[in-house]
């Protein structure tokens, strides 16, 4: 068990399910129902034989009642694919509380989740507008090796994160979770149209630290950009502050703006949060989690 | 506008240290964060909708420029020009006595600021108005009465010259109460830098009072002794601080021709007067010297006082001739004295004539020539002269005593017996120095270009003789008598009245200023006439009487005592009593008040900015 999370937490966290809104046709074989007929035990509707059918699935009781030869059908269940995609950048590392603790931990959760109800899941990095692969996995054994891949994760340069997902070539529908502080210059936009247009269902977790919404510095200071090396002369005032506020709060409505038009789910974390509260009771309110 | 004072401007260096300690604040910290775009777009959006935010970054800065500008300003003392209240008439009195020639400021001296400041109150005064200006230092002077002509008063003020005499405007109200008295509504206006009493006037004083260093030489004088010429110049210092003069003795020979003899420094502490000596060797260019001049060799804030004149007696002996049966007391007195031949001789006409010898002083003791000599001075003793003076008889068993006077300084208050003594009207040119109660039994003065001196009785009637005061009364009276010249005493200081002693025997009596001009008097005038000396320096006076030129020199003094402190508080301006506020601008409205409540406001509003940008 990795020190990310202990036994409780883990308990809690078998009661919980993803939600999942979409219907899968393509895919491997999970514990998902799909809107095709399949093997599964679950019972989906009666047709007439056909010549060709498995005659094991005539349903004789109807033939004697009926005289007719009817097949019955069953639910195809399908599993899922989730493609989460973690911020790797410099600006990630920041915070008294480390924003990418939390983005780590978040991903493990979800991981976690997923591969519990029997999905398939990747985790895919970004930085500097590249995406670091990792092989989709698939049942509760592959989460320590998740565990361990997410441990060696470095964060480090800049962001990019349309530039990288689009380079993620996505088959079938499927569900993507962002996790970010979607501090880009660049924006989120291109990403979100990308994915919609690769018919997948986006959840948006933003992950800020504690001193990037409540900026307690003051006199004047030198900003440094932790990704860019940039430098911003800012005289630490009550209406400066407050002006940063003020942006922030327009740069997250334009995110909610952009989440709502693409139907996606957007959720801000502080890092600071305890993981308990963040996942039951913020991500589970967002409907992120059912 | 004007300033009372730009010393205030070397306060502007503060203003280079404002701008310097905010570059050294705006250093700033160097801060890591995560991604400084939402910063950037907060720079871009306060620089953008609010265009003066570049000025209020350095708000603080520029209020605190403003502020030390106004602070600046206000410790100017700015005013403006105004007229003020109109009146009927306006009486401006302008002190030109010796003080204010100090320097009031590198430019000018303190009369000259004041005729500037006269000149342009003349200018904001309404048409109409009705100008007198008074010229005040010894006396007053009215130099311009009930114009209208503003070009006029200024032409007259720019006019008043500055004197070397002492005074203060107190001798102007006289006269400023009666230019005050043709119109219910005027306005005084004294411009002047010392204190004085203005009574109960109602007046305004416009202060030129101005700090300065001066040291005077107040007094030079010499003796001669063993054919060394000891020179004293007194000094003192008038400043706020020790200073080191220097001091030049120069001599002046008959041909007027100045040399400088000798040089000799003195440290003088604040306040003090310090001597300052001078030894010379008879042979070394100081024979022949008529007159000896002490400068101090820097020039300091008031020029006036920096140099004392004395002049050189001849050394000389002085013939006395006593007219007597016989007089041992008088004889030995004079015998003693030094620098006297004595003559004595019985036949009192021996004293008149073609061929009679002429002498200094002519002792008559109790005969009387039926001429008296044309020159040299007389001393009557028990004797009728119904030409000169009067006798209004006698008094027999009496007391006599002597009475304070220039010819009785070390034996006044002295009494002694008589048997018999004439008692005499005093003549109206004549001084008493001894009486008998109310009666004058002696006297002296000058008549005629003849110094005189009159004694009541015969020494032998008194016990006077056998007195130790005798022979110092007898010197005393040989010191007057022997004096014989033009005037009474060799030394004065400006603005006295020097008392002429010629003859009206004699031409017209001619007095050379130290400037070199000349006044003549009538020989009518040339004895008992005064003449006021207004100039620091060597006078001449010269009369020819007999076919010989008579001359005789004297010094003339600055007023130091009076004019040449120039530090000391008591020259302050005071009005009713009360110091008045030095920096009074007569016609110019202060400003200052209305500067200092605008910098309260630009303090408060700095402070109120302050707040909300924390």
């Amino acid at each position: 068990m990795s020190e990310l999370f202990d036994e409780e937490f883990f308990a809690r966290l078998n009661r919980l399910k993803l939600a999942m809104h979409i219907r899968l046709d393509r895919g491997m074989s999970g514990g998902r129902k799909s809107s095709a007929r399949g093997s599964s035990v679950e019972f989906s509707d009666f047709r007439e034989y056909l010549p060709g059918d498995d005659i094991r699935r005539i349903d004789w009781n109807v033939y004697g009642r009926l005289d007719k030869l009817y097949v019955k059908q069953f639910m195809e269940e399908k599993e899922a694919m989730y493609h989460i995609f973690l911020d790797t950048s410099a600006s990630m590392d920041f915070g008294e509380k480390k924003k990418s603790v939390m983005a780590l931990r978040l991903t493990a959760v979800f991981a976690w989740l997923v591969l519990k109800q029997l999905d398939r899941v990747e985790i895919l990095t970004l930085r500097d507008g590249r995406l670091g692969r990792r092989n989709a996995v698939t049942g509760r054994g592959s989460f320590q090796r998740i565990l361990k891949e997410l441990e060696q994760v470095e964060f480090g340069g800049k962001t990019g994160i349309s530039e990288a997902v689009k380079r993620c070539s996505l088959n079938g529908r499927g569900i993507c979770i962002i996790i970010s502080d979607f501090l880009d210059p660049e924006g989120v936009s291109e990403a979100v149209r990308y994915l919609t247009y690769k018919k997948q269902e986006i959840f948006l977790i933003q992950v800020l630290a504690r001193e990037e919404v409540d900026f307690q510095e003051e006199g004047t200071l030198a900003l440094v950009d932790a990704e860019t090396g940039e430098q911003v002369r800012v005289t630490m005032t009550r209406q400066t502050v407050e002006a940063y506020e003020k942006a922030l709060e327009n740069h997250n409505q334009k995110l909610e703006r952009l989440a709502k038009r693409y139907s996606c789910a957007f959720q801000q974390v502080i890092a600071d949060e305890e993981m308990e509260k963040v996942v039951f009771q913020t991500l589970k309110k967002k409907g992120i989690f059912g | 506008m004007g300033f009372s004072s730009l010393w205030p401007l070397a306060l502007l260096v503060l203003v280079p240290v404002i701008i310097l300690l905010y570059i050294l604040k705006q250093e700033a910290k160097q801060h890591s964060f995560s991604s400084v775009m939402l910063w950037q777009e907060v720079y871009r959006n306060i620089e953008a909708t609010k265009p003066w935010e570049k000025l209020k970054k350095n708000l603080l800065m520029l209020l605190q420029i403003l502020t030390v500008l106004l602070f600046v300003f206000a410790l100017m003392g700015p005013w403006l020009r105004s007229a003020g209240r109109e009146h009927e008439q306006v009486i401006l009195v302008l002190d030109s006595s010796a003080s204010m020639d100090t320097l009031y400021d590198e430019e000018q001296t303190r009369l000259e600021a004041a005729k500037e400041a006269a000149c342009s109150y003349v200018d904001s005064l309404p048409a109409g108005t009705v100008i007198h200006v008074i010229d005040s230092s010894q006396q007053a002077v009215l130099v311009l009465s009930s114009s209208k002509d503003v070009t006029e008063a200024k032409n007259r003020i720019r006019g008043i010259e500055q004197t070397s005499l002492a005074g203060d405007l107190s001798v102007s109200l006289g006269l400023v109460q009666s230019c005050a008295s043709q119109s219910e509504d005027a306005r005084i206006v004294f411009f002047t830098d010392t204190a004085f009493d203005m009574g109960n006037l109602e007046a305004a004083v416009e202060n030129f009072y101005s700090e300065a260093d001066n040291i005077s030489v107040d007094t030079v004088g010499y003796a001669v002794k063993e054919g060394k010429l000891l020179v004293l110049a007194q000094l003192t210092n008038r400043s706020g601080k020790t200073r080191t003069a220097e001091v030049n003795l120069y001599g002046t020979d008959a041909q007027q021709k100045e040399t400088l003899l000798d040089i000799a420094s003195v440290e003088i502490p604040e306040g003090e007067s310090q001597p300052v000596y001078f030894e010379l060797e008879e042979n070394n260019g100081t024979s022949g010297m008529q007159s000896l001049r002490a400068e101090l060799n820097e020039k300091d804030a008031l020029a006036g006082d920096n140099s004392a004149w004395c002049v050189v007696d001849e050394a000389g002996t002085s013939r006395v001739l006593l007219v007597t049966e016989s007089n041992l007391f008088v004889e030995k007195a004079f015998t003693n004295l030094s620098g006297i031949e004595l003559y004595r001789t019985s036949d009192k006409n021996l004293t008149s004539g073609q061929t009679a010898e002429a002498y200094d002083l002519y002792i008559f003791d109790g005969m009387v020539p039926d001429g008296l000599p044309d020159t040299g001075s007389f001393l009557f003793i028990n004797c009728e002269a119904e030409d000169i003076f009067k006798n209004c008889g006698k008094v027999q068993g009496k007391m006599l005593s002597f009475v304070d006077s220039d010819v009785t300084s070390y034996v006044a208050g002295t009494k002694f017996g008589v048997n018999e003594s004439n008692i005499y009207q005093v003549p109206s040119w004549g001084n008493s120095f001894l009486k008998s109660g109310d009666d004058c039994a002696g006297f002296y003065g000058s008549y005629d270009g003849h110094r005189i001196a009159v004694l009541g009785f015969d020494l032998h009637q008194t016990d006077l003789g056998l007195q130790a005061e005798f022979p110092v009364l007898m010197s005393e009276l040989a010191d007057y008598l022997l004096d014989g010249g033009l005037t009474e005493k060799n030394s004065y200081t400006a603005g006295d009245s020097v008392m002429l002693h010629g003859s009206t025997k004699g031409s017209e009596l001619t007095l050379t200023e130290p400037d070199g001009e000349t006044k003549t008097l009538d020989a009518s005038q040339a004895a008992g006439s005064y003449v006021q000396v207004t100039q620091s320096g060597i006078y001449e006076v010269s009369q020819e009487l007999d076919g010989n030129v008579k001359n005789q020199k004297f010094s003339v003094g600055f007023p130091t005592e009076l004019e040449s402190e120039v530090v000391s508080a008591q020259s302050m301006v005071k009005e009713d009593g009360e110091d008045a506020d030095p920096a009074v601008r007569i016609g110019a409205l202060d400003i200052r008040n209305y500067v200092l409540i605008l910098l309260l406001l630009l303090l408060a509003a700095e402070w109120i900015i302050y707040i909300r940008m924390q």
